[in-house]
């Protein structure tokens, strides 16, 4: 029974991961990705489907634990955003070579753009480097008929199969139709086979062999199957091939205009379906490819005589497509210059509006604490909203999860090296330590490194939608899990200088941070662990502000120093037409904590 | 009652909604499609999450009739309401000659609000944070703007639609505050404190 209704691309994932018969589905959230494992739990209890559904520690251990369930013949799927498939990386290429057995979906969202992502890097390339295949759909409805058929797929031809969602079809909303009949999943029957699951290196050469089969009959299943690989003849003699969400946004350009564009649609860019792509190429006198965000199916046309694309830089090498760029960019193939727009100038152009951690937020706290007491630190930070530590100069380097720890240690051996001490504070979250500190931590008792270690815990994986904590033991299905204790798990690593603080007693942070300093200068002292911890005002059922302190400035005694905008920086403390501090009242969630940074005393607690 | 509408009126609508984390540019936009919704058209809208969340510009494509995909291009946007007034200009160049602005902005007068005028866009400017803060609710500035807006404009869907769908969407604590905003009932009230229902 088809039923309509409008979906989030992420939900229309979970709608085809659920219906396709999956019943072990595991995540580690990341935007754009985190929305479809709360999905998958809502499909269960409106259908009653039996998915079990788990929040991993990481996306290699989400990656094995939905791997396994599908070695013991379940259908399963796990989900992670593109950088998060780095982590499961090792996991991935070897399970190409052993494949599966039940329906195995690796769903790895990607961010061209990027807006919240350390890079743009294409799944598909990835899928391509790997050896297995790669679904690449262009609108929440396909996602869904993607998300279905992999599962068929991968079981079909006991191989794990990736589905890219990009951003656009992430966080769009459509109007889907839904068809919640659930396929049926296999029972679990572990088939023991030592050659294929646990092939040493002799074996593994006879499975590369045999992928390397499944991928050719995979391609002649591609080339054929209609809603992966579709031409529209369209009119004239320029055609367009298109992956993803840019074939969307092509026909809507081309409706747009009233026009009727030759298309040729790949839903799967790996295993390249060659065949269709050079007739398709053979009819046309030029051929634009436009794809995000490498060119995956740009690097496999054999003939590129006739192809214009990213490597010719016809379309810009890095970022995304949007709207105005594929306007400029069609246009441009098809000689149809845009039309001209013109608007108002900004007579006086806005401040450029940066991400920035809310009013209120105990972050803020912990980073004006650490620049207080070590002014001189180097400050190596890590992946969450505290990277936001960066706008207060309290976050210096932010490479990838747990590189706080792990780059900390290398800063601070470098100056070793040179018979110096330099102070080195990395800031974590608790979700991102507990993801992949934990092995960066026991490095540094075990080699010694004399750094600060700050664990952020906000008791919430608050960027990507207030996950809940490993620490806290809470479960994505509400179930108590039993939590991982950051303290223990600390102690439990050999470290000897544990403080406990929260970030909204700032002295006692600051007072705290110079003991931890100081024991990492003793002979026999170490690395220092400091666990500032105080809930997310956004997620605390509390409010997160323990006791309301609304605010005002005395504009007699503000000098216009603004350390509380620009050190401070809360975006609730805004400037007065004379360079005053002034108080945003949309915004301010009356935390006061502003009251201890102003130097001169100007803001007060309201009588 | 919803006012019946003909299928040969039903014109393809694309809408933008420009605003800041936390002014409730998401949550407009969610009240708008589940208003097409109940009038039966398809939607296709596209939203910012993650990082940009975080107190930076937030904006959302809302796309009423047959599209596919949620992405809108420059000159194609029949509707622009802007919650904070200096991202006008950052959007302005996806509203479709002629088209309408509906902008949150204390001076109907302002040389900028003139300027957009001049320029032939429809402009309905109203100071929906001075009457939102004056409720003590800085949060329905959004609904506040809307609802003076189709008071005085023609729109895509209707009040009952709107009215229909906030019942949808809102938890039902809250409803009777946000349909007063949407409705412009609360505006005559007495100033309320901080402590007024959130």
């Amino acid at each position: 029974m088809p039923d309509q209704r409008v979906l989030m691309g992420n939900e229309a994932v979970a709608w085809g991961l659920a219906t396709g018969g999956c019943q072990v589905v595991t995540s580690y959230p990341g935007t754009p990705s985190s929305e479809i494992l709360p999905a998958v739990l809502a499909i269960r209890s409106e259908l009653g489907a039996e998915v079990a559904v788990e929040w991993s520690l990481n996306e290699m251990v989400a990656f094995q634990v939905a791997l396994g369930a599908s070695y013991a013949g379940k259908r399963s799927a796990t989900i992670m955003k593109q950088v998060g498939l780095n982590v499961a990386a090792d996991a991935l290429m070897s399970s190409a070579y052993t494949g599966c057995q039940g329906g195995f979906v690796i769903v790895s969202a990607d961010d061209p753009g990027p807006y919240s992502s350390q890079t743009e890097q294409d799944t598909r390339a990835f899928a391509q480097f790997a050896k297995v295949p790669v679904l690449d759909p262009a609108t929440p409805q396909e996602a869904c008929a993607y998300a279905k058929l992999a599962v068929a797929l991968s079981e079909r031809f006991e191989i794990p199969v990736i589905l890219r969602p990009s951003l656009r079809v992430c966080h769009a909303r459509q109007t889907v139709s839904l068809d919640t009949a659930i396929d049926a999943c296999p029972p679990a029957a572990f088939v023991k086979n030592p050659n294929r699951w646990a092939a040493t290196p002799k074996y593994r050469l006879e499975l590369h062999r045999e992928l390397n089969r499944k991928l050719e009959a995979i391609r002649a299943h591609i080339e054929s199957e209609r809603a992966l690989t579709w031409a529209d003849p369209g009119e004239g003699a320029r055609g367009i091939i298109a992956g993803g969400v840019l074939r969307g946004m092509i026909q809507d350009w081309a409706a747009g205009r009233g026009l009727s564009l030759p298309l040729l649609h790949l839903g799967c860019a790996f295993p390249f379906p060659a065949g269709p792509v050079a007739a398709f190429i053979g009819q046309h006198e030029r051929v634009l490819v436009l794809e995000e965000t490498g060119p995956v199916i740009e690097q496999q046309i054999a003939d590129r005589g006739r192809i214009s694309g990213r490597l010719d830089g016809w379309v810009p090498a890095e970022g995304e497509i949007d709207g105005q760029r594929l306007d400029e960019i069609l246009g441009r193939f098809l000689d149809r210059p845009a039309v001209s727009i013109t608007v108002p100038e900004n007579p006086a152009p806005a401040p450029a509006r940066r991400p920035t951690l809310c009013p209120a937020c105990p972050h803020r706290n912990s980073f004006h604490a650490i620049r207080k007491a070590l002014p001189k630190g180097i400050y190596t930070g890590d992946i969450g909203c505290y990277t936001l530590g960066v706008n207060m100069k309290a976050v210096d380097t932010v490479l990838v999860m747990g590189a706080s720890i792990g780059l900390a240690m290398g800063i601070h051996q470098a100056y070793r090296q040179d018979g110096r001490e330099q102070p080195v504070v990395a800031t974590i979250g608790d979700s991102t330590f507990l993801h992949s500190g934990l092995p960066q931590l026991a490095n540094a008792v075990y080699n010694d490194s004399r750094i600060i270690v700050v664990i952020l815990d906000n008791e919430v994986t608050a960027m990507t939608g207030m996950q809940p904590a490993v620490s806290t033991g809470a479960r994505i299905d509400g179930t108590p899990g039993r939590p991982v204790r950051l303290e223990e798990a600390v102690r439990g690593c050999g470290v000897r200088f544990l403080e406990i603080r929260d970030p909204y007693a700032m002295d006692a942070c600051i007072e705290a941070l110079r003991a931890a300093h100081a024991f990492t200068r003793q002979p026999d002292g170490g690395v220092a662990v400091l666990i500032f911890r105080h809930p997310c005002v956004l997620n605390d059922p509390r409010g997160g502000v323990p006791v309301k302190r609304p605010v005002t400035v005395d504009p007699a005694a503000c000098t216009g120093c603004k350390v509380c905008m620009n050190v401070f920086q809360c975006p609730a403390i805004i400037a007065t037409p004379d360079g005053k501090a002034g108080i945003d009242r949309r915004i301010c969630a009356q935390c006061g904590n502003c009251i201890a940074v102003c130097p001169s005393g100007a803001i007060r607690e309201q009588p | 009652m919803n006012t019946p509408v003909l299928k040969e009126e039903r014109v393809d609508h694309q809408i933008l909604i420009a605003g800041l984390g936390g002014q409730g540019v998401l949550f407009l936009s969610r009240l708008l499609y589940a208003a097409a919704q109940i009038q039966d058209r398809p939607v296709f809208t596209y939203e910012i999450h993650g990082m940009s969340q975080r107190g930076g510009s937030v904006y959302s494509s809302l796309k009423i009739g047959a599209f596919r995909s949620p992405v809108l291009f420059p000159g194609s946007v029949d509707t622009l309401f802007v919650l904070e007034r200096s991202e006008l200009y950052t959007h302005l160049r996806q509203l479709r000659p002629g088209g309408q602005v509906v902008l949150n902005h204390p001076d109907p007068d302002a040389p900028e609000v003139r300027r957009l005028a001049a320029a032939g866009y429809r402009v309905f400017v109203h100071d929906a944070d001075a009457v939102a803060l004056r409720l003590g609710q800085p949060r329905i500035a959004n609904l506040v703007l809307l609802g003076r807006f189709m008071d005085a404009h023609p729109f895509v869907l209707t009040h009952e639609d709107i009215r229909q769908a906030l019942r949808q969407i809102v938890k039902p604590a809250l409803l009777a505050v946000n349909e007063a905003a949407f409705l412009g009932q609360a505006q005559g009230e007495n100033k309320r404190g901080p402590d007024g229902p959130r």
